[in-house]
């Protein structure tokens, strides 16, 4: 059976772009995808994926927002940042529990970038 | 500032403990040996890397993950969020940013002992800059010599390679007499010190010093440089107890150094004044313009029937074109214009292709004091023509001949003169009285100018304004037996016109 994935982004464009990239080149299925943070929060309860993507910059709740409450319902959620920031909220998002973190511009046309995304979803899966 | 644990090199690593501190880096064999940090006080990381409170805290916030989260996610993604990805290095002039990286050291049990702070070596990267700077100046120095033999006539600029050729191979032969000399066996360099008389060292310095001299009065910075260069190193030698072979051999390069420069020099002039035979017919010209001058000087009729053949043909060898005029009087009028922060436009007309070379040997003198004039008081500075709706400032020569005359007419479209002004600051300075002005028409009042000590201005300035100008080119005209005529009204630029004898039409031999 697949790992189920859950793309959450402001961004319909790279939430396209994610899907594809998740069940072309991952062999994921796209449970489903959302918006903004309360759409996350919402959609996670109801999917329970094997792992969530998650935008900060987000309108309603912002992705911050997103990790604090679905990490309190679901403690082992696996949640993975994927944006474009890179100062303190991306440090607090991982110190909260963030799993690790993708920065964008999604450069899926780069090796580099391909590379270091299959790790870091193969490094979190192998996680508890 | 450059950070404390920075090499001059701008290269260097420290420690990032744990708890936020720093330790330096000769601590960090023990850390490895499970040995934990010397006691001690310690700056924090802060501190050594010159931090404000912000990024402080950033920085706390990353060594905080890093403390709980470096066995779980890999460090090619913690390291990237350190705050501080590179540091300043280098003066205040010169600041360079050196690149930081981290490296996380974990002890003998797996725990993070310390994270290593790299500043990487930036040397390579300057020194290359370096290298490139020098050769930008190296550039610009030569750039500078080229431009300087188009900013000097050719015949100006080809005398002074002739001179500077002359007094390289004068250089090359009192070095070659040095080289010779017995001194040298004994490996003391006295031939070059200050002796008696005329020793090669003496002349070589003379020499070297006359072409450092030359050329940087013609604007040839780069072969000055290179002469003063050996120069220096001439004087160096000169001192007692000078070490001699190597400081010798430094000159010796110097010296081939200095030729290659003019070569390349002489390379550029034959560029500029076009290639081989054509670039010395314009250095033989001047040569000729000498000696039609002499010749010009030579009353003719007097001779006999071969050298006055002779004397007469030579004038004639040395017919001018227009072009060569404007080349020669451009020069002069955009230099003086440029240094009083003008812009000035200078044509050459004429009525003939062939400007007989005397007409402006004879009155060159008048002729640079009227243009001397004109750029620095008939011309208005940029803002003032502006401000009167003008354009770019023209001055322009034209030498008509006509008959048995020649007349030279200089004309520009400055501010021009007020015949009554004039009139009236001739009676201030006591040229004229009140009764004699009001007789003068307003040619004659304008005339008032050639008088000695008239001047319009209170102060001398750097241009002209001692009022002897154009009492001086006045003189000069009426020397070689040709009148001088101004006209001119305010606001409407001035007119001048010399008037002489045609030199060529005088008698011509039957």
């Amino acid at each position: 059976m697949p790992n189920s994935v859950v793309i959450v982004d402001d961004s319909r464009f790279q939430i396209m772009q994610l899907s594809r990239f998740f069940s072309e080149t991952l062999g994921f299925e796209v449970a489903a995808t959302g918006e903004n943070g309360e759409e996350a929060v919402e959609l996670y309860r109801k999917h329970t994926p094997d792992l969530l993507t998650l935008d900060l910059t987000m309108p309603r709740l912002d992705g911050r927002g997103a990790i604090v409450k679905i990490l309190e319902e679901f403690p082992a959620a696996r949640i993975l940042v994927i944006s474009a920031v890179k100062g303190p909220l991306l440090l607090d998002c991982l110190a909260l529990g963030a799993r690790s973190y993708i920065e964008k511009p999604l450069r899926f046309d780069k090796e580099d970038f391909v590379r270091d995304f299959k790790s870091s979803v193969e490094e979190i899966l192998r996680s508890p | 500032m450059a950070a404390a644990f920075l090499d001059a090199g701008g290269a260097g690593f420290l420690l990032l403990l744990p708890d936020g501190t720093v330790a330096p880096a000769a601590e960090l064999a023990g850390l490895l040996a499970g040995a934990g940090p010397a006691p001690g006080p310690r700056a924090s990381i802060g501190e050594a890397l010159g931090l404000g409170p912000e990024q402080a805290s950033h920085f706390a916030k990353w060594l905080d993950l890093v403390k709980r989260r470096h066995r779980t996610l890999r460090w090619e993604k913690l390291a990237p969020l350190a705050p501080l990805l590179e540091t300043a290095i280098g003066t205040d002039e010169e600041e360079i940013r050196a690149p930081l990286s981290y490296r996380k050291l974990l002890d003998g049990r797996g725990e993070l002992a310390a994270i290593v702070v790299i500043a990487a070596d930036p040397l390579p990267g300057r020194a290359l800059e370096r290298k490139l700077e020098e050769e930008r100046h190296g550039h610009l120095l030569e750039t500078r010599d080229v431009l300087a033999l188009a900013a000097n006539p050719p015949e100006t600029a080809g005398a002074f390679l002739v001179d500077a050729k002359a007094r390289l191979e004068a250089a090359r032969k009192d070095w070659d007499a040095w080289l010779a000399g017995s001194d040298r066996a004994g490996g003391s360099p006295a031939g070059l010190r200050d002796g008696e008389g005329d020793s090669p060292g003496r002349r070589l310095f003379r020499e070297l010093h006359m072409i450092k001299g030359n050329a940087g009065a013609f604007g040839f910075e780069n072969l000055a440089a290179g002469a003063q260069e050996a120069e220096d190193l001439l004087e160096g030698l000169k001192r007692p107890g000078a070490s001699t072979e190597r400081d010798a051999n430094r000159l010796a390069r110097a010296l081939g150094a200095l030729q290659s420069r003019f070569e390349e020099l002489q390379r550029a002039m034959r560029v500029i004044a076009g290639e081989g035979q054509e670039a010395m017919a314009r250095i033989l010209r001047w040569k000729l313009e000498r000696v039609v001058a002499a010749a010009g000087g030579i009353e003719a009729e007097r001779l006999d029937p071969p050298l006055r053949n002779l004397v007469e043909s030579t004038r004639r060898l040395a017919f001018l074109s227009p072009a060569y005029l404007a080349r020669k009087y451009r020069n002069l009028v955009e230099r003086l214009a440029h240094s009083l922060g003008k812009q000035v436009a200078f044509r050459v007309a004429s009525n003939t292709g062939d400007i007989h070379p005397e007409s402006f040997a004879r009155v060159d003198e008048a002729l640079v004091h009227i243009l001397r004039n004109m750029v620095d008081h008939g011309i208005e500075a940029p803002e003032e023509r502006k401000a009167a709706g003008k354009g770019e400032a023209e001055i322009e020569l034209e030498y008509v001949a006509q008959d048995d005359r020649v007349f030279l007419r200089l004309r520009d479209d400055g501010r021009g003169m007020d015949p009554e002004a004039i009139a009236s600051r001739g009676i201030e300075l006591g040229i004229l009285t009140r009764a004699e002005a009001d007789r003068l028409d307003e040619v004659g009042k304008l005339g008032i100018i050639f008088t000695e000590g008239f001047t319009t201005r209170r102060e001398a300035g750097m241009v002209s304004g001692r009022g002897l100008g154009l009492a001086l080119a006045a003189r000069n005209v009426s020397d070689r037996g040709g009148n001088i005529y101004v006209f001119s009204r305010p606001g409407e630029g001035a007119r001048f016109a010399i008037e002489l004898p045609h030199p060529g039409r005088k008698r011509l031999p039957q």
